[in-house]
């Protein structure tokens, strides 16, 4: 998308709406929260559109993601809830014909598993710039910290992602 | 020597300058170490990376739904939704005329429950829709 043009709020679902559901789903590990948080962001970004300025659409449309995701994290700790229940892996029915796919999505859950083992600031750095696929410039936009905090912390997440990995 | 830390990801990551790229790939030559730092950090970018991407549920991006409030979603019924849901207001900009009472929440709600056992049941990864 153009750094010039203002997208409309359709565009910005049919663009952005998976790849934010991606990095709520990545950062929980629970698509009820991915879903959640995408209609929240986009109510957000209906609601700041009037107020957005060509510039960097990346920036703050993360910058919105990242203080939605935020604020329900905040919102959950001043209020427990009951704890979704967990996904039941037998629901995979797996078959001999879908070994290599299972195998695939246990690897893949291994991963996820470890990406909830980083510290909320790692997980994020890594998940945006991994999943979600921004620049560094753009991270640091999101979060409102030094580009050099933004490669300090991707390369640390990514040493703990290793070792838990291992 | 100092060894090359985060610079290996920025490198790695196309985000280094030319002269940071040129000091990493020098000190990687005699630097055993920072050479198994950058398998290790390499092997977890890869790892994240090739996760699937996972489809969003259609019902998540539509203007029309997102008066939805579900039962464990407080935190959508605050400020203009929750009024536009008490008043019955017309509330998708884009939708012009477009306008809710709670019985067709009421409808709505149900509707999901039927439509989206999917999205709680299925684990991980669901590929490309």
């Amino acid at each position: 998308m153009s750094d010039d043009a203002i997208p409309s709020w359709e565009e910005v679902a049919r663009e952005h709406g998976r790849t934010i559901y991606n990095f709520a789903y990545r950062l929980t590990g629970d698509q009820n929260d991915a879903y959640d948080l995408v209609q929240e962001v986009l109510l957000r970004v209906r609601k700041g559109l009037a107020r957005y300025r060509p510039g960097s659409f990346e920036g703050w449309l993360w910058r919105i993601t990242r203080n939605a995701f935020l604020d329900e994290v905040r919102r959950r700790k001043r209020r427990p809830s009951v704890p979704l229940p967990e996904h039941e892996p037998g629901a995979l029915e797996p078959s001999p014909s879908a070994d290599e796919e299972l195998a695939r999505v246990r690897l893949g859950e291994d991963i996820q598993r470890a990406l909830l083992q980083l510290p909320y600031d790692f997980r994020e750095a890594v998940v945006l710039c991994d999943v979600v696929g921004l620049s560094y410039e753009e991270i640091a936009e999101a979060a409102s910290i030094p580009v050099g905090t933004v490669r300090s912390r991707i390369h640390r997440g990514r040493k703990m992602l290793r070792e838990l990995l291992s | 020597m100092n060894h090359s830390g985060d610079l290996l990801s920025a490198t790695v990551d196309g985000e280094a300058t030319t002269d940071e790229r040129r000091l990493v790939e020098d000190h990687l030559v005699g630097c055993a170490s920072c050479r198994e730092e950058l398998a290790s950090i390499t092997t977890a970018r890869a790892a994240v990376r090739g996760l699937p991407m996972v489809a969003v549920p259609s019902s998540a991006i539509r203007p029309a739904r997102r008066t939805l409030v579900r039962p464990s979603f407080a935190w959508a019924a605050s400020g203009v939704a929750a009024a536009a849901l008490a008043l019955g207001l017309a509330v998708a900009p884009g939708e012009q005329g477009t306008t809710l009472d709670l019985d067709t929440l009421r409808d709505q709600h149900t509707a999901r429950v039927v439509v989206d056992p999917g999205i709680s049941t299925v684990r991980g990864p669901v590929g490309d829709p």
